[in-house]
């Protein structure tokens, strides 16, 4: 949990399953959504986060954490003394890391990507799925993305033989 | 593993967020994607009626692939080093042009369509025999259409001259020379641009207009035509060297510019270019191919010109920088980024043609030998032959295949 600094604003972010998270208002306002919540003046004290869990929460704010520009909440080791260059290389190695979940993880960091409107984070969470779409056969991405083939058998047939090319 | 109750069933992730991912993805897997799932396949259809572009589909290669069936043809992607088999419908006899992701095809009787190839849509344009050189159509006497037709410039050699008549096989190929269009097939604000062959005039419709309208009051002798969505204008180039734009989205009649006149320049070939930013390029290749690619090792092989619209000159480039430019007789020129076109080259013309294109005449075939995978380098001023490097299967291809052309896929 976030510690509270002089001179900076916290917000406090509540998850549905109780837990809250107290974040500096630079870091809650890599959302989109809460930045609009901040600036209508909608949360005065706390924001309940719907949907989203407190596992899932705690590693939005961590991914907000490590994005929000300048010397922000990891304090003194930020852009100051290392090359732009450098850092966008070291939050791409981040990135990367952060994005080695499972499946499950991956599909509600895009729901909470896509609700709080955090463009970086729904870029990096959705690209993994373009990936799984793009590298394997349309069987393997169902298996994969767990979703049901819910054409009917003659349905299949069709879209087989409209889009033979994409079954390759 | 996925923990327990966390397998969630990705046909449920939120549309708006799959339409997002659409929009990031390569065309092809958009249209796999669809494939998956039936919520998939109906937020595909709202990507598609929602008209979100696809951003990162490079320029394929159309061409005949005997491998993929009697009338099959491949979509070779140089820039994923892919092949798809593409199945275009029997009445798809010829490829006349391609932007925007859609063919210009002929069916049996000449008559033209638009065919997005990917996703087998149609935009019907109007009849052959709309076009003001078409006089009328008659059967022979083995039941073939053939077309009766005009050019009112050889009037005074007496009417067996002025008049003639075509069969649907050879107006199928010489009717069309040359298309260029202001959008894809399906969008409303879709006009078509048809350059003849002979006697090289203009005609355009729109998708389900009754009839072509011609464009004879701007003149005759036209060998490319190109549109620049920047500034909404057709640019059309005369054999004379003259550039016209025309306005043909106005509700009255169209208007045309004389803009500048591109004299001695003897090539063989030349076409016209739009560059992302709008500029207008003439590409000149100053000679034809043959067989021989070692002639080529000149740097005047090709040349390629910015046309100052505002100066009326043009002014010579010495190559086209970070940029690759895509040529073929058939699909309009397109003059690409490089980053949007991975493992190709940067200051490189790619070609999609035939070498021995001399001008047909009303009974001869022209396709002779089709020039695919190689490149010119403005750079260093030398062809070079990548057929070694491009899984090309291009065998005898019979004449009556449609030539290869360059086709930037889309789903829209």
């Amino acid at each position: 949990m976030a510690t509270r600094e002089a001179g900076k604003k916290m917000i406090m972010l509540k998850s549905p399953d109780g837990m809250e998270f107290e974040v500096e208002e630079a870091v809650a306002m890599e959302s989109q959504t809460i930045r609009k919540m901040i600036e209508d003046d909608c949360a005065d004290t706390a924001i309940l986060i719907p949907n989203i869990n407190s596992k899932i929460l705690s590693r939005v704010i961590e991914y907000c954490n490590k994005h929000v520009p300048t010397t922000g909440a990891t304090g003194a080791a930020a852009s100051d003394t290392v090359a732009p260059a450098a850092l966008a290389e070291d939050l791409k190695i981040w990135d990367a890391e952060f994005i080695k979940v499972n499946r499950a993880t991956r599909f509600n960091l895009i729901q909470a990507a896509s609700y709080l409107n955090i463009k970086g984070l729904l870029d990096l969470t959705s690209q993994t799925t373009i990936d799984t779409i793009s590298d394997n056969s349309l069987e393997e991405i169902r298996s994969f993305l767990s979703t049901k083939n819910d054409y009917l058998p003659e349905e299949e047939q069709t879209i087989r033989r409209e889009n033979q090319w994409a079954f390759q | 593993m996925e923990t327990a109750g966390g397998a969630r069933n990705w046909s449920e992730l939120p549309e708006d967020v799959l339409l997002t991912t659409m929009s990031a993805m390569e065309v092809f897997d958009v249209v796999r994607a669809s494939a998956v799932c039936s919520s998939w396949s109906s937020t595909y259809a709202t990507f598609r009626r929602l008209r979100l572009p696809s951003p990162k589909q490079s320029p394929c290669l159309l061409y005949p692939h005997d491998a993929c069936g009697p009338d099959g043809m491949a979509l070779y992607s140089p820039s994923a080093d892919a092949t798809f088999p593409i199945r275009l419908p029997h009445d798809a006899v010829v490829l006349a042009g391609s932007a925007y992701g859609w063919l210009f095809v002929t069916d049996q009787a000449a008559n033209p369509y638009l065919l997005n190839p990917l996703t087998g849509a149609r935009a019907v344009l109007p009849p052959v025999t709309s076009f003001q050189c078409v006089v009328g159509s008659s059967l022979d006497d083995d039941g073939n259409i053939v077309y009766r037709t005009e050019d009112p410039s050889l009037a005074s050699y007496g009417d067996d001259v002025r008049f003639y008549s075509v069969t649907a096989r050879v107006a199928r190929s010489w009717m069309y020379r040359h298309v260029a269009l202001s959008a894809g097939g399906a969008a409303p604000s879709c006009i078509v641009l048809v350059v003849h062959e002979e006697p090289m005039d203009l005609h355009f419709a729109r998708p389900g207009d009754e009839r072509w309208s011609s464009l004879s009051s701007v003149g005759t002798g036209f060998i490319s035509a190109v549109y620049n969505d920047k500034d909404g204008l057709f640019y059309v180039l005369q054999c004379c060297g003259t550039v016209h734009a025309l306005d043909l989205h106005g509700q009255t009649s169209p208007t045309a510019r004389a803009l500048i006149r591109t004299r001695g320049l003897v090539a063989h070939r030349r076409s016209l270019a739009v560059t992302p930013c709008g500029d207008v390029l003439l590409v000149a290749r100053t000679s034809c191919l043959l067989e021989r690619l070692d002639i080529y090792d000149s740097r005047n092989a090709f040349s390629v010109y910015k046309l100052d619209l505002s100066a009326k000159k043009k002014v010579k480039l010495e190559g086209i920088g970070d940029h690759v430019l895509l040529l073929g007789n058939k699909s309009s020129a397109v003059c690409a980024p490089i980053v949007d076109c991975p493992r190709l080259r940067p200051n490189c013309a790619y070609l999609a043609d035939f070498s021995r294109a001399s001008i047909p005449n009303r009974e001869r075939e022209v396709i002779k030998k089709r020039d695919v995978a190689i490149y010119w380098d403005f750079e260093s001023g030398v062809m070079h032959n990548i057929c070694n490097m491009w899984p090309l299967h291009l065998p005898d291809i019979p004449d009556t295949a449609p030539a290869p052309i360059w086709l930037t896929p889309s789903p829209l």
